[in-house]
C-alpha cells in the first residue's frame, strides 16, 4: 500500500526532494561531506587533491585558461595555483558584450594556495593540461614511500 | 497518469529528475548580437566525444560526462569538485533556427552559436521617395 502510494507521488516527491536539495544548498547544510571540502561558491579554480603510494596528485579545474596564463610554484610544500581568465575573449576572438543575458562564469585573476602532506619531492613534479583540467603530480621522497617488509619464516 | 509523466520524464539518458538530481549544473554566460546568441558553458573535464547536445522540441540538453578516477587506493584529502555528470537545460523559441546551430568544444569550455531566425531578424525598411 505504502509503495504504491509512493510509487503514485513519484514525479510529485522528486520535485519535493530537489527542491529540499536546493535550499540545503543555500544554507550549506550538510556541508562539508567527508572528503567534500567546502569552499564558498564561485570559489575558481576548484581544486581536488589525492594522495597515492607514490605521489600526490592535484587537479586544478581551470577551463578556457590556455596553459600559459597558469602560473604552478610548488614551495615549502604549499602549491600555489595562479593565473588570469578573461571570458570576453574566447579563441582569441572578442565577445560583444552588447546584450548579456547570464554572466555566470568566472573572470579575472586568481590564486589559490594548497598546503600538501610532507615528504614530497619538489624535483620531480609533472603538470598536464587536458580538456581545462590541470593535472599537477609530485611525487614523494623515496624514504617517504610506503616500503613492504616482507615476513621470513624461520 | 503517473505512468504517462513519467514517460515523458523518461530519455535515453534515464529519467531526467533523477540527471538532474545527481548532476553539476555548468557556469554559463549568454550573450545576444544582432545575428546570433552566443552560449558559453564551463565544463571542465569533458572532451569533445564526452558531450552530448540535444535539442527536443524547444529544449536544448547539454550532458557533458567526466572521466571518473581509477585508483580506488587514493586517499581524497579533499573534493571541492565532485565526480559528476553535466547537465543543464534551456529553452529556446522559435526565435533560434535550430538547424543551424553551431559547436565547439576547447580547453573544457563549450560555445554554442545558435542563430537567430530569419524572422526575427532586424529587417531594413527601405525608404521609397
Amino acid at each position: 500500500m505504502l509503495t504504491r502510494w509512493f510509487y503514485d507521488l513519484e514525479p510529485m516527491y522528486d520535485d519535493f526532494s530537489r527542491f529540499r536539495n536546493e535550499l540545503d544548498k543555500i544554507f550549506n547544510i550538510g556541508l562539508p561531506l567527508s572528503n567534500i571540502r567546502s569552499v564558498p561558491k564561485g570559489t575558481f579554480p576548484a581544486i581536488n587533491l589525492q594522495e597515492g603510494k607514490e605521489a600526490v596528485t592535484v587537479q586544478a579545474y581551470v577551463p578556457g585558461v590556455a596553459p600559459e596564463d597558469v602560473e604552478v610554484v610548488f614551495q615549502d610544500n604549499t602549491l600555489t595555483i595562479k593565473g588570469q581568465r578573461d571570458t570576453s575573449k574566447l579563441g582569441g576572438q572578442e565577445i560583444q558584450p552588447d546584450n548579456c543575458h547570464r554572466k555566470e562564469r568566472f573572470s579575472g585573476t586568481f590564486s589559490r594556495i594548497v598546503s600538501l602532506p610532507d615528504g614530497l619531492d619538489s624535483e620531480k613534479t609533472e603538470a598536464h593540461y587536458k580538456d581545462g583540467v590541470l593535472n599537477i603530480t609530485i611525487s614523494k621522497m623515496e624514504e617517504k614511500k610506503p616500503k613492504q617488509i616482507s615476513v621470513k619464516v624461520e | 497518469m503517473a505512468e504517462q509523466k513519467e514517460k515523458a520524464n523518461k530519455t535515453e539518458h534515464g529519467n531526467l529528475s533523477e540527471i538532474a538530481r545527481n548532476s553539476l549544473v555548468p557556469p554559463v554566460d549568454i550573450f545576444e548580437g544582432s545575428e546570433n546568441v552566443t552560449l558559453i558553458a564551463d565544463l571542465p573535464g569533458t572532451g569533445k566525444d564526452d558531450l552530448e547536445l540535444q535539442i527536443d522540441g524547444d529544449t536544448l540538453q547539454i550532458l557533458g560526462k567526466t572521466k571518473k578516477s581509477s585508483d580506488p587506493h587514493l586517499i581524497k584529502h579533499y573534493t571541492e569538485f565532485p565526480e559528476k555528470n553535466f547537465y543543464r537545460a534551456f529553452t529556446i523559441g522559435e526565435e533560434i533556427d535550430k538547424d543551424n546551430i553551431a559547436a565547439t568544444m576547447n580547453n573544457g569550455v563549450l560555445k554554442l552559436i545558435l542563430p537567430k531566425s530569419e524572422k526575427i531578424r532586424p529587417k531594413k525598411i527601405e525608404i521609397k521617395f
